[in-house]
């Protein structure tokens, strides 16, 4: 699954490890979310889209969404 | 991993090795050894065995807090990890325990003994742990998807 983490990241300049302590996960979380190697749960989702203040959609974006 | 986790992570590690060693090792100092002059004590076996349970029963529920303190991702890892990783090792034990049971340690090396009473009680020794994983598996995963009806 494609996200804009990263971006929403770079955009408030905060490091991995700022955004792991937001979301109260690792680093290694935060990298493998950004790098697309783990899906997040709703939940943890959820807390960041709330977290940036988008819909989760605007955040993550499915696959086979994007080839539609 | 917030600071915070990580202290408790620690922590829980250290609770758990110690108090497992504390309480495992205990009955050395309440009753002694099983053993005594070649003679076992069936009532100190008793006690050893309840000791270990105990220790084991706390083991587990310092092994679920440190399941619980960590994010989804290490969750998700250790589940993994357990998984795969037990099915793995189940698997390369498979022709170790044939190895071993069919007398392949003697035939290799005379000098290692063998006898049905040591083939029977290695075979009870490798069987026991891997049924009761297996059986616990089991009764884990009903649970699970019972408790999602």
């Amino acid at each position: 699954m494609k996200n804009r983490l990263k971006v929403l990241r770079a955009e408030r300049d905060w490091s991995q490890a700022d955004l792991a302590q937001r979301l109260d996960v690792s680093r290694q979380s935060v990298n493998a979310i950004e790098t697309g190697k783990y899906d997040p749960s709703l939940p943890l989702a959820f807390r960041i889209a709330r977290l940036f203040g988008q819909p989760i959609e605007a955040i993550f974006q499915d696959a086979a969404e994007r080839q539609d | 991993m917030p600071d915070q986790r990580r202290r408790r992570y620690w922590a829980y590690l250290a609770a758990t090795v110690v108090g497992t060693l504390v309480i495992s090792q205990a009955p050395l100092v309440l009753v002694g050894r099983p053993i005594v002059h070649g003679v076992i004590d069936p009532a100190r076996v008793v006690v050893w065995s309840i000791a270990v349970a105990l220790a084991m029963l706390w083991a587990v529920g310092f092994g679920v807090l440190m399941f619980r303190n960590q994010d989804e991702f290490g969750r998700q890892a250790s589940q993994v990890g357990w998984y795969w990783g037990a099915t793995l090792g189940l698997g390369l034990s498979a022709p170790i325990f044939v190895f071993i049971g069919l007398g392949g340690l003697h035939a290799f090396w005379p000098g290692v003994p063998a006898s049905p009473e040591l083939k029977r009680a290695f075979m009870i020794g490798y069987l026991l742990p891997v049924l009761m994983q297996f059986a616990g598996f089991l009764i884990v995963r009903a649970g699970w998807r019972w408790s999602k009806r």
